[in-house]
């Protein structure tokens, strides 16, 4: 027998408790919750684009270029090829996931299927209909701890265009997010010590906003005498609804006064050049979401390093990084002799940046120890070869004190959809919804 | 990997209970209610079946039943009963490895239990009473609008409203309140009171016009897009004008302004990506479009528009929020007749050359024209390899012309010869005719992947006489073996049309005026993210009669592209503003009648009027005012009491003066000290809610909440002047009736009658209903869309002529435009307007069960769905839904549309064969089956009626008897099921048993008139229920 997950719903809830809207924990109910725990719990997202060197299982002689490892296995059976081997300082606590992908996505062009990484949206008909990310899904609880919810950032900015997009995230109503690009206008804006000229126009925004909903508050009491008891209940969820709305705004003020913790602008690479230097400038962002999560300013971070299909910085990263004669997404396109070593040799680049970052999580603490411990990061695109929407490359690193149990390369049918990994970093962090993307199930990290 | 979903299984209980507790049948007739039982009729079934987990020895999941009380006992109890029931009817319990339960046994439990839970409900349910509701997000949009006398519909922007059991979304027990949605009010609101105030500078307007014609634009700067698929306009053929406030071409002051006008320019180009070339031109008039031809709903053509749409492509030149203005200057067109070179794609076409052998060999028709690779006569990028060109560089452009001696003018099916590729690897082709070119891709089953070589057929060229050149290539370029050339069979719609003499073209067309469709939209890679805004217009007169249509809407409204930073990509941030040619052409041979444009014009932001007119209404109210505080007082007076819609109490605006209005600093708008106070009404719980008051004599609630309720329901907005004055001299109670018919005659009524029809009849199964393309080729997006709106109209208009209910299930007529005429295969009917049609003898078509929207919404996409049929018919049309399956049954259907087709015998003998399944859907298939003969697609079907039995015992053997029997025995039944929806949506609460009373009256009320649909409408409006 199977029961449905589902939060309970808040007619019961009323019908049973009557007051039940004015007690804190009616939040609860909403669906997402954050366990009780202490210990911030932190997810980051990171995205490569164009799919992953993936030489047939027949190719012996091309074996090491292929992302996934040879054979599925737990523990030390997980054995890295060349590419993922700069992972291996991290090996006992990376687990790979193979197989999966969005079924809504899985007849898509992979390009086109960048744009559902963390949506699971439906983009197959007419309609551009894109949902949710499952980082905005985090941000609405694990937000409520930090001072902003989170961060979206990519190399080159903006949102790109519907299909090709250059983003990660898509708010409530699926609509893209722009991602922010530039390390020196992303730290001044979230970390110089003035706190940016907008600080006085958002202290008497939020001024404002409190004195609108203090007034309504007052004046809903006055209204609530006047009411009968059936409608005194409606009247209290909107109140409570109004009192986590005035919550939130003091809370925001709260961040304005209280000043960031010791940042050290040494060391960060500010102006990075993405045309001369492609390994500093994705470290220069790295750097920035170490800097964010160790100050607490945020808990949940997306980061797309390369748009789909040759568009952006990233395409020519291969030339200028690694002296190859064509852009990424030719690579991926090639079949002339040797194209699965410039390929693989290229994803192995990417997983050293990546590697980077995790090695900087791993020597960086806050008060409950590493910050690796503390953050789960997933890793990976939206297509395996060049186009083909299916059997997504994922790696998840870290998260220990998150409870995330790790070296297994687990590889599911093709039919396993990958909201069950997103849905599952959700539960790790703490964060209970009901389903994300096309989720079936709560997979246990 | 286990899965956490057993953790939460009291809130799963919960989620049963609430449904199996709330009442279920609205509209049945009362039946008595059953002897009071106690659980020893039951008890020897439960020791039997259940004790041995769920008793003394052992209590699995926690649950003992031996300890349970009945049903009716307390609350909890009769929770987890229901629980019982459901995994009892499922089948689940008691598992097949332990414990007996016999057929028998198990339609008993089910029995006593179901009895003894409505006894429960019954009990329960005491005077139903209307909840504080809050305003959904419709209702929030059009009161924004209305109150503030703006444009901006702001809906979109709002979480969607939960729905109650009956599927309503204006429930006040259902609708709830969180943070994010008043935060979002909060910013919605701000913005929409500076825009109605008019606070802050003029905006500025920018008036682009780009006017088309045959080389009027030599020497001109414009922007030409290409990549895949694209169809740019050649650039001699438009030319981009800047407009002065006058609508006078702005001549550039000096150099500089040139110069930026110019860069402005290049950013602006023409497309007609997804039109074929032989369905428009550049004529002398303008730009000439035939009637469009609806596109296959499968990607990308399904996302390209119809062919041909015309659009101009703005990158990154136009504001992305505010009121636009499209001009579009027409007439209709003159068929064209030429014999330039064109290419054509050509949709599902099979190869007109074939490979055969071993070897492969080349064969084609005998007047075919075959080149092989190696007879080409340039290349470049190409190595030749067996035989074949093959890129040197995948990843770069290539090219490889072939020259053919063309014996005599006509269309040629083009066909390449290639080396299979890899379809993952995304291999294309680009075929030129001089200027033009046409992208393709090979399509290849796997089975076609192993063999050396390909044929795919690139699209059809038409080739004058005589030596011509054809080039193949492009960047991923497939490789090319051989070129063939085939000649088109003489009937081929292609052909027909090119032979046909313009003047039998023009005839054949003359019954018909093209029709302007507009729409707004922002580019994909392979298609366009787009929505059509504004009415179809008909273009008349004859050509060369030019007139102006001016479509206004908001950019907040529609697709365009999401704001970026920093992008520069060169086919990102494009807005298109297109139009096409909607006298929709079924039939390729014709053309339509051509409409032809000579220009189109996108004005941004578009503010005729400024200070707009908003702000001197809202300020009236402190017109002669000299002190900013008493003028402030009146007007926030005056717009508290229009936004609370009851008078506001002076110690309210006195509070929101003193909390919230600082007097204006000199020089500055006073509107501007108006802003804060004004968002706080609007936060406020009296404008978000509902707010009913008793009467002073504490029957019932006063006329202002009476206003509230009656505008709500008819208008789905707030009350006008007259609603209000009536209220005031407290004379709304006794006139309600009618006062709900003049509203009715009002146009908001249309609001009320697709929100209502809406959720009564489901329609959103049709919008979200995916036709499957390859069964149901004609069966477009447009056709989708007009039934939707024949639904609508059909009830729009029974409601008016006061049309007896019997018109639901049957009638001599329905409502229908040119397009949804033609799909039906009714003559005659001539437009885009919908105007009542009279059906045929015979037609299945009348009332709702003949109507598409239904057919085609519940069906799978192939096939009809006669159990979402016979739910549909039991639960909108007789009021009695059946219970709601158990948790877990399994899918009967297969999972994807048309992968296992499946008969009806098979799909349904499960039903019959299956115990738990039986007690239900004996009572929900029959009801489904009987509408076999009438498809997914809405279309009378090609299967021999068969006879079904009803629940009641009654036999019929189709559609029409079906009706027949609907007609003779249930007319009542029907009645009472639309005016429990009627009430339920009024009162924007749930229907249940203690309105038994309340239907009995409003039924009988109607009776006279065939319970007509306008009668039962005001005796729910005159019902005491409705204001108590």
């Amino acid at each position: 027998m199977h029961l449905a997950r589902r939060p309970l719903p808040r007619r019961t809830l009323l019908k049973g408790t009557g007051v039940a809207a004015a007690l804190p924990w009616l939040e609860a109910m909403a669906g997402p919750r954050v366990a009780r725990a202490d210990a911030p719990r932190r997810l980051v997202y990171v995205y490569f684009p164009n799919g992953c060197s993936l030489p047939g299982r027949g190719d012996e002689d091309n074996a090491h270029w292929r992302w996934f490892p040879k054979t599925p296995g737990a523990g030390e059976a997980i054995e890295f090829t060349d590419v993922l081997a700069p992972l291996e300082p991290f090996k006992g606590e990376t687990s790979l996931y193979g197989g999966r992908s969005h079924p809504k996505s899985r007849a898509l062009l992979g390009h086109l299927a960048g744009d559902t990484w963390l949506t699971g949206g439906d983009l197959r008909g007419a309609r551009y209909d894109n949902r949710v990310s499952v980082d905005q899904v985090a941000a609405r609880t694990l937000g409520a701890h930090t001072r902003v919810p989170s961060l979206t950032l990519s190399t080159d900015g903006g949102v790109g265009y519907k299909s090709r997009v250059s983003t990660l995230s898509f708010d409530g109503l699926g609509r893209p997010i722009p991602s922010e690009h530039r390390q020196r206008a992303i730290f001044e804006r979230y970390f110089a010590p003035s706190g940016g000229t907008t600080t006085d126009e958002r202290r008497s925004a939020l001024a404002r906003g409190k004195r609108v909903v203090d007034l309504v508050l007052e004046d809903s009491k006055r209204l609530r005498a006047r009411l009968g008891a059936a409608d005194t209940d409606k009247l209290d969820e909107y109140l409570a609804a109004l009192a986590r709305l005035e919550n939130q705004i003091e809370r925001n003020e709260a961040w304005l006064e209280k000043p960031l913790g010791p940042v050290d602008a040494a060391g960060l690479q500010l102006d990075p050049n993405p045309r001369t230097g492609p390994a500093e400038h994705l470290r220069a962002t790295f750097d920035l979401i170490v800097l964010a999560l160790r100050t607490d300013l945020t808990r949940v971070v997306t980061y797309m390093m390369g748009r789909e299909d040759g568009m952006g910085f990233a395409d020519a990263f291969p030339k200028i990084a690694l002296g190859m004669k064509k852009g990424h997404h030719t690579i991926s396109h090639d079949t002339v002799e040797g194209h699965w070593a410039e390929w693989g040799a290229f994803d192995r680049w990417f997983a050293e940046q990546f590697a980077y970052f995790l090695g900087r999580l791993a020597e960086e603490r806050d008060a409950h120890g590493r910050l690796l411990d503390s953050t789960l990061c997933v890793y990976g695109s939206a297509c395996s070869t060049t186009h083909n929407a299916r059997n997504y490359p994922t790696a998840l690193v870290g998260g220990r004190s998150l409870g995330v149990r790790h070296g297994a390369y687990r590889e599911s049918s093709s039919e396993a959809p990958f909201g069950d990994v997103l849905l599952g970093t959700l539960w790790a962090a703490g964060v209970r919804a009901d389903a994300v993307a096309d989720s079936a199930e709560v997979l246990e990290l | 990997m286990k899965s956490r979903s057993r953790s939460a299984p009291l809130a799963a209980v919960a989620a049963v209970v609430v449904a199996a507790l709330a009442p279920a049948r609205v509209g049945e007739d009362r039946a008595p209610d059953p002897p009071a039982s106690d659980l020893d009729e039951v008890r020897p079934i439960l020791e039997r079946a259940c004790f041995s987990c769920h008793g003394p020895e052992r209590a699995k999941a926690g649950l003992r039943l031996d300890e349970l009380g009945p049903p009716s006992g307390d609350e909890d109890d009769a929770e987890t009963w229901s629980y019982v029931l459901g995994v009892v009817r499922a089948g689940e319990m008691p598992p097949e490895d332990s414990g007996t339960l016999s057929d028998e046994d198990r339609a008993h439990l089910i029995a006593w239990v179901e009895a003894e839970l409505e006894r429960a409900a019954r009990a329960a349910a005491g005077t139903p009473r209307t909840v504080l509701r809050r305003l959904n997000r419709t209702q929030y949009a059009n009161t924004l609008q209305e109150l503030l006398g703006i444009d901006l519909d702001v809906s979109a922007e709002l979480p969607p409203d939960e729905r109650s059991k009956a599927g309503f979304s204006n429930n006040g027990a259902t609708l709830g309140a969180s943070a994010l949605e008043l935060e979002t009010k909060d910013r919605l609101a701000r913005a929409a009171v500076r825009e109605a105030l008019g606070v802050g500078p003029a905006p500025v307007p920018t008036r682009v016009r780009v006017r088309f014609g045959k080389d009027i634009g030599q020497g001109l700067v414009a922007g030409r897009t290409g990549g895949y698929q694209s169809v740019p306009l050649d650039t001699d053929d438009f030319v981009v004008e800047f407009l002065d406030a006058d609508g006078a071409v702005r001549a550039p002051a000096d150099d500089a302004e040139a110069e930026s006008m110019d860069a402005l320019r290049r950013r602006i180009s023409v497309g007609l990506r997804g039109s074929s070339r032989n369905r428009f031109r550049v004529t002398d008039e303008g730009l000439v479009l035939y009637g469009a031809v609806p596109g296959r709903e499968r990607a990308p053509s399904s996302w390209q528009g119809p062919s041909p749409n015309a659009k101009l492509e703005l990158q990154r030149v136009v504001p992305e929020r505010g009121r636009f203005a499209l001009r579009v200057t027409a007439s209709r067109g003159r068929v064209w007749r030429s014999r330039d070179p064109v290419l054509v794609p050509l949709e599902d076409a099979v190869p007109a050359v074939r490979l055969v052998g071993e070897a492969q060999d080349v064969e084609a028709p005998k007047d075919a024209l075959v080149t092989p690779a190696e007879a080409s006569d340039q290349r470049a990028g190409l190595t030749l390899q067996d035989g074949a060109l093959v890129p040197e560089d995948e990843t770069q452009d290539t090219k490889a012309r072939f020259a053919f001696e063309v014996p005599s003018a006509g269309f040629w099916q083009v066909d390449l010869v290639h080396p299979t590729v890899d379809p993952a690897r995304m291999p294309s082709v680009r075929l030129g005719l001089g200027k033009l070119d046409l992208d393709a891709r090979p399509v290849l089953d796997e089975t076609e992947l192993e063999l050396p070589r390909h044929v795919t057929v690139l699209g059809a060229a038409y080739l004058p006489e005589g030596r011509r050149h054809l080039e193949l290539g492009g960047p991923f370029f497939t490789g090319v073996s051989a070129l063939a050339l085939t000649p088109l069979p003489p009937e081929h719609p292609l052909c027909v049309e090119l032979e046909e003499a313009a003047d039998v073209l023009e005839e054949r067309a003359a019954g018909d005026d093209p029709v302007l469709r507009v729409y707004v939209g922002t580019r994909t890679d392979d298609g366009m993210d787009y929505a059509t805004f504004g009415e179809p217009t008909v273009v008349r007169g004859a050509p060369g009669e030019w007139e102006t249509h001016a479509f206004v809407d908001r950019f907040e409204h529609l697709p365009v592209p999401a704001p970026e930073s920093g992008d520069t990509e060169i086919l990102s941030g494009f807005l298109l503003l297109g139009l096409w040619n909607d006298c929709l052409v079924h039939d390729r041979r014709s053309t339509g009648p051509p409409l032809a444009v000579r220009s189109i014009e996108l004005e941004a932001p578009f503010e005729p009027v400024w200070p707009p007119v908003s702000r001197a209404r809202l300020l009236a109210p402190g017109e002669g005012l000299e002190d900013d505080a008493e003028r402030a007082h009146a007007v926030l007076s005056a717009l508290m009491s229009r936004a609370f819609r009851r008078p506001v109490e002076p110690e309210i605006v006195d509070a929101w003066m003193g909390t919230l209005w600082e007097p204006p600093a000199p020089a500055a708008d006073f509107a501007e000290s108006l802003v804060e106070p004004l968002v706080a009404a609007l936060s406020s719980p009296r404008f978000l809610y509902m707010v009913e008051f008793p009467r002073g004599d504490g029957g019932g609630i006063d006329d202002w909440a009476l206003a509230s309720r009656l505008s709500y329901f008819l208008w789905n907005g707030p009350p006008d002047d007259v609603l209000l004055a009536a209220a005031e001299r407290g004379v709304l109670r006794g006139g309600r009736g009618d006062a709900a018919l003049r509203m009715l005659e009002d146009p908001r009524a249309r609001r009320f009658v697709e929100r209502f029809t809406e959720e009564w009849l489901r329609l959103d199964r049709l919008t979200n209903m995916t036709a499957d393309p390859g069964s149901f080729p004609e069966l477009t997006r447009y056709v989708a869309r007009d039934m939707r709106l024949e639904t609508l109209r059909f009830v729009e208009h029974a409601l008016r002529a006061d049309a007896p209910v019997a018109t639901l299930v049957d009638a001599d007529h329905t409502l229908l435009n040119e397009n949804l005429a033609r799909y039906y295969g009714i003559d005659g009917v001539r437009g885009p307007a919908f105007r009542e049609t009279p059906l045929p003898e015979g037609s299945t078509r009348g009332g709702l069960l003949g109507q598409g929207s239904f057919l085609l919404g519940h069906s799978d996409g192939i096939y009809p769905h006669p159990i979402k049929r016979g739910v549909w018919l039991r639960a909108r049309i007789l009021g009695d839904p059946p219970p709601p399956p158990p948790p877990n049954v399994p899918e009967l259907e297969p999972e994807e549309p048309g992968a296992q087709p499946r008969t009806l015998a098979e799909r349904l003998a499960e039903h019959r064969s299956n115990a738990s399944c039986r007690s239900c859907h004996e009572g929900i298939d029959p009801w489904g089956l009987a509408l076999e003969g009438l498809g997914a697609d809405g279309l009378p079907a090609d299967v021999a009626p068969e006879d079904v039995t009803l629940p009641g015992g009654a036999v019929v053997d189709g559609a029409r008897a079906l009706k027949d029997h609907l007609l003779e025995h249930e007319q009542e039944r029907i009645a009472r099921a639309l005016a429990a929806h009627l009430l339920g949506y009024g009162l924007g609460r749930d229907v249940g048993y203690a309105d038994e009373a309340t239907l009995d009256a409003i039924v009988e009320a109607a009776r006279e008139s065939g319970y007509g649909l306008r009668s039962l409408l005001r005796a729910v409006v005159e019902s005491p229920a409705f204001v108590r």
